[in-house]
């Protein structure tokens, strides 16, 4: 066995992971070998001092540090997130306003226009969105604007929505609605619309989907598309939504109680199952006339008639099954 | 052994497992639990107080943003062992402590730092000088370890210094059985040279 053989495999059995017969030839070898007894020796010490060696102890603020980085870690991933999710933090708010300005407005015109057809509501939410606008000198300057007029060619038969222009005020809630009231009506039947330039996109949509709506119901006799009597006030008709489990016996009811109020002007529609009537009352009695319509059935009105500003109004009922 | 071991790793689980729910001081457990064995190992590999200190900050925040990513497959501390060892071969990449590696001639071997001999002659003194050789007797040693390529550095901390098994060291440095072994040998083979050669004798 030479030495070097020997040598190589001192560590291994050191350690014994020599077999049986390997241990052995090293065994007798030793004794008999300086050198390679040395080395052995030599190889087991190296061992030895390693084992010896102290463990050290870390700095005392080694813990400490670490979390502290740790948490600083942890927080900086915390917002970063936020950044990554609210680039625009402080301008989404405002953005977010003038979103819902915009959609009010077109919600605005969008109510004005569906008095003339089956009740679709506009959502009375509107009064707490109306509380949420804020006038920016935007919207301000653009409905300073002159409005781009819109005409509309309007066929006999065919439904034409009424539109006013929209002029939002600062402080009237309602006011939405108010200012001046260029549209008239002509009675060949052809019809001037005027939108807000702000909202002219949006309610192109949407009249272009209610257009799509209109075409396909029953032609509206001209009477109903009557312009307003002049004392009337023009912007606002108040809607009345009655339920009925018998609509004629509550038609006759119906137009009973607009003739004990002293209702003018009455009209009697008939759109297919809805039977729409129409008379002219003074605010009082329009507030006295959804009173005892609720005795009918279920009644729905539009706009909040707490809310009813003083002055005449052609109020519009439609009673409808239940 | 293998009873408190098991018990141990299951304590590990429930705080890593918090820290994976984003539970940040659970972190801090763990930290406690292993920072003197990786700063141990750090100091070992590097041979430098400050930068394992260095060292064994980074390995911990590594493993910290790391730990979603720990399945449990190995144990903690073989997993944190393996995260330090990387980072103080980064580090080591970057320090460069010639005069440590360079070797060293036989006279050079007869002197410590300062230039008084760097052991006793044959005859022994007394405890207060074999202290004062403790010492130096360790520093000469880390010398030694300091001069062996890192991958023989490192079986050799896990082995002769952790006294780990040959499996976990497999596991940690992502090698297996035989060239653990191997390179163990090769290691003790280099240190007792180099021992020899800065001690004298044995």
């Amino acid at each position: 066995m030479e030495c070097r053989d020997i040598q190589k495999n001192l560590s291994a059995y050191l350690e014994g992971l020599l077999s049986p017969e390997e241990k052995k030839i090293v065994d007798r070898h030793l004794p008999s070998c300086a050198k390679c007894s040395a080395s052995f020796n030599e190889l087991k010490r190296a061992k030895e001092l390693l084992k010896k060696l102290d463990e050290v102890e870390p700095p005392p603020w080694l813990a400490a540090k670490i979390m502290a980085r740790v948490r600083k870690e942890k927080e900086q991933r915390a917002s970063f997130f936020k950044k990554l999710f609210f680039p625009l933090h402080i301008k989404v708010p405002v953005q977010a306003l003038g979103v819902i300005l915009v959609a009010v407005l077109a919600l605005q015109i969008y109510r004005v226009v569906e008095p003339e057809r089956r009740g679709i509501h506009a959502p009375s939410p509107l009064a707490e969105k109306k509380a949420l606008k804020e006038e920016t000198p935007e919207v301000a300057a653009k409905s300073a604007k002159a409005p781009s007029p819109y005409a509309r060619q309007n066929a006999a038969g065919e439904k034409a929505p009424v539109m006013t222009r929209v002029a939002p005020e600062e402080k009237d809630k309602r006011g939405v609605l108010g200012g001046v009231s260029p549209n008239q009506t002509e009675p060949s039947g052809q019809q001037a619309y005027e939108i807000a330039p702000e909202d002219a996109e949006k309610t192109e949509a949407l009249l272009a989907k209610k257009r799509m709506d209109l075409e396909s119901k029953e032609p509206v006799p001209a009477a109903a598309l009557k312009g307003q009597p002049a004392g009337a006030n023009q912007q606002l008709m108040p809607l009345i939504i009655v339920s009925a489990d018998d609509i004629a016996a509550a038609k006759g009811t119906v137009e009973d109680i607009l003739k004990q109020l002293g209702g003018k002007e009455i009209e009697k529609i008939t759109q297919g199952a809805i039977e729409i009537m129409i008379a002219e009352l003074p605010s009082e009695k329009i507030k006295e006339l959804s009173e005892k319509l609720k005795g009918l059935g279920d009644i729905k009105t539009e706009p909040r008639f707490s809310e009813l500003p003083e002055g005449t109004f052609r109020v519009r009922i439609e009673i409808t099954s239940k | 052994m293998s009873n408190k071991a098991d018990r141990a790793q299951y304590d590990d689980f429930t705080f890593i497992s918090r820290c994976q729910k984003g539970d940040a001081e659970a972190f801090g457990v763990l930290v406690e639990r292993y920072q003197k064995k990786m700063f141990n190992i750090a100091y070992r590999m590097i041979g430098d107080y400050e930068e394992a200190g260095e060292v064994v900050q980074e390995a911990f925040l590594s493993a910290f943003r790391a730990i979603k990513k720990f399945r449990g497959e190995s144990t903690f501390v073989t997993w944190m062992t393996s995260i330090t060892l990387n980072h103080a071969k980064n580090r080591l990449k970057k320090i460069k402590v010639i005069s440590h590696y360079e070797p060293v001639s036989l006279d050079e071997a007869f002197e410590a730092h300062d230039g008084a001999p760097r052991f006793d002659p044959p005859a022994r003194e007394i405890s207060a000088l074999e202290q004062f050789q403790k010492k130096d007797l360790q520093e000469a040693v880390q010398e030694a370890i300091n001069s062996l390529d890192e991958e023989f550095r490192e079986a050799l901390i896990l082995r002769d210094i952790q006294e780990l098994s040959y499996e976990e060291i497999g596991a940690i440095l992502n090698i297996p059985d035989g060239t653990v072994k191997s390179r163990i040998f090769r290691a003790r083979e280099t240190l007792r040279e180099r021992l020899k050669r800065n001690l004298g004798d044995l």
